[in-house]
């Protein structure tokens, strides 16, 4: 990057120019960090460790930990495809496949789970075609994936297309030129090439499923993951008695998210 | 099991653990507003083994005889103010000055009771407010206190702010304020809606909704049942034999048992041993 090159509003560059974006950025960051900092200050007068070896504190974190990872593989599995396919075909409604990707998002995920309800519901053609075999789409663990999935798989299906956009398209053309077919093109040249931004979305769609909480306790109030135990805690309890249980999410998640990112050879933020 | 959510410490803290020790059963609450939870019923969203309600009333009203056709009404709550006791209001309330007198002085927001339009908590507060006008001669007390209560939405949230001292104190539950550890002033029988016995007199106060609906007061009664065509009927019943054998569990919530309850209505199942 050239040194000389003028920076923010025409100032010169160098340390200096970064100002203004630092600023902007700071105040956000500063309100992001305060409720943080206010909240664990509560920690003092909270016994976290005696809150996390409850019974129901651990058998929530198990659930969390089977559930999330499990609805961010078929989040993935089945939605960086799709993502391809968006980012690399017109087709006749594709606007309306695109726009039922971000449904799930734009419904509040309370309505989602409603949604879910209707359609796999216990006494629904297909809800109750599953419980007469044996598998139970409500008030399981499979309920909770269904309801993470649901709210969680937009994240890396938007997220990996935009990946799969910024790759130049003439390197997949080459690859289709030298011979190789259209699966060995995606695996060998589109995947790794956009392996960044799917991991990035993968961090997303994980970060987003953890902490599933609306559409998971209309389908699966129990067994109970972490948030729907933080919320039952809550109901009883107010703020002190979700401290441990909360401290505990976000402690997992950064550290999935972290491991991601290393398996992912994430770049950090910037260096590009 | 579903349960008014104003019940879920009770269940979860204290009756859960013991039945899951006493009888191997595993108990699983979920826990919504009682509206809420009579519609996941009667709607077929929810098939629970047993349906606990805080107003006995409406869960005969929606749940019978489709659903059920018993119940057994088994404690009652009181209502009070819980204080923070950190403050002056807190400090002075339950000492010689009457509570009205120091709920009138408090500041414009300081006291907060829940919603009256969302919440059964929050119309009997209003209630409270008229009926003890009416028991101290307090002119235009109701009014007054209706203008200076702040009217919080989220039920959950009505004793955070009272912890993180946001508020003075809240017209709560006492289960409520021993869920919390926090100091409780209980109103008199004359308006804490504690009393079956009282319910003409709490019924003198009434509460208009804003669609128009005018409501009565009614005694706080906690009822349950055990849905006829339930999974599990037996777990239910079980459960039903457990929380009646052992009023301690709910004492030790906060709750108020003993005479007049248990009270039955309709008929009870044979297979549950009273």
């Amino acid at each position: 990057m050239s040194r000389t090159r003028s920076g923010w509003l025409g100032r010169p560059t160098g340390r200096s120019g970064l100002l203004v974006p630092v600023l902007l950025g700071g105040v956000l960051l500063a309100y992001f960090a305060l409720p943080f900092v206010t909240f664990l200050a509560r920690v003092g007068s909270t016994p976290i460790i005696e809150g996390l070896a409850t019974p129901d504190a651990g058998q929530a974190i198990r659930h969390s930990l089977v559930t999330a990872p499990v609805s961010t593989a078929i989040a993935t599995g089945f939605g960086v495809p799709l993502a391809y396919v968006l980012a690399r075909r017109s087709f006749p409604g594709k606007r309306l496949v695109e726009a039922v990707v971000v449904l799930p998002m734009v419904v509040p995920p309370l309505v989602g789970g409603a949604m879910i309800l209707t359609a796999v519901g216990r006494f629904t053609p297909v809800g109750a075609a599953a419980a007469n075999l044996g598998i139970p789409l409500t008030g399981s663990l499979i309920g909770v994936v269904l309801a993470q999935t649901f709210v969680a798989a937009p994240f890396v299906i938007i997220t990996a297309r935009a990946g799969f956009g910024a790759i130049d398209e003439r390197l997949e053309q080459a690859s289709r030129s030298l011979g190789y077919g259209p699966l060995a093109t995606f695996w060998n040249v589109s995947l790794p090439l956009a392996r960044g931004t799917i991991a990035a979305g993968v961090v997303l769609t994980f970060a987003r499923a953890m902490g599933e909480f609306g559409a998971t306790m209309m389908v699966a109030y129990n067994p109970r993951t972490i948030p729907t135990q933080i919320w039952v805690d809550f109901i009883g309890g107010g703020i002190d008695a979700i401290l441990p249980l909360a401290l505990a999410l976000v402690g997992l998640t950064l550290l999935v998210v972290a491991a991601i990112q290393r398996v992912g050879r994430l770049p950090t933020v910037g260096d590009r | 099991m579903l349960s008014a959510g104003s019940l879920a410490r009770t269940f979860e803290d204290h009756i859960a653990p013991a039945f899951e020790a006493d009888t191997g059963i595993e108990l699983y609450g979920e826990y919504y507003g009682t509206n809420a939870v009579m519609r996941l019923v009667t709607e077929r969203t929810k098939h629970p083994d047993m349906i606990v309600s805080a107003d006995a009333t409406l869960l005969r009203d929606r749940l019978f005889p489709a659903v059920a056709d018993w119940d057994i009404e088994f404690a009652t709550n009181s209502l009070g103010i819980a204080a923070a006791p950190d403050t002056a209001f807190g400090r002075r309330l339950g000492g010689d000055e009457p509570w009205y007198d120091l709920a009138r002085s408090t500041e414009d927001g300081a006291l907060a009771i829940s919603d009256p339009e969302l919440d059964p908590l929050g119309y009997r507060a209003m209630q409270a407010f008229e009926l003890a006008e009416a028991e101290h001669d307090l002119d235009g007390f109701r009014e007054a206190m209706a203008d200076r209560v702040y009217e919080e939405p989220e039920e959950p949230q009505l004793l955070a702010g009272v912890e993180t001292g946001s508020r003075v104190g809240a017209v709560v539950y006492r289960n409520m304020a021993v869920d919390r550890d926090l100091p409780f002033f209980e109103f008199p029988a004359a308006y804490n809606f504690a009393d079956p016995d009282r319910a003409a007199t709490y019924a003198e106060a009434t509460y208009t909704f804003e669609d128009g609906e005018t409501i009565e007061g009614r005694p706080i009664r906690y009822n349950l049942t055990v849905p006829g065509n339930a999974d599990n009927r037996e777990a239910g019943h079980r459960l039903v034999e457990y929380i009646l054998a052992n009023p301690s569990l709910l004492d030790e919530a906060g709750l108020t048992v003993g005479e007049p309850f248990p009270r039955l209505t309709g008929s009870v199942p044979e297979a549950i041993e009273l």
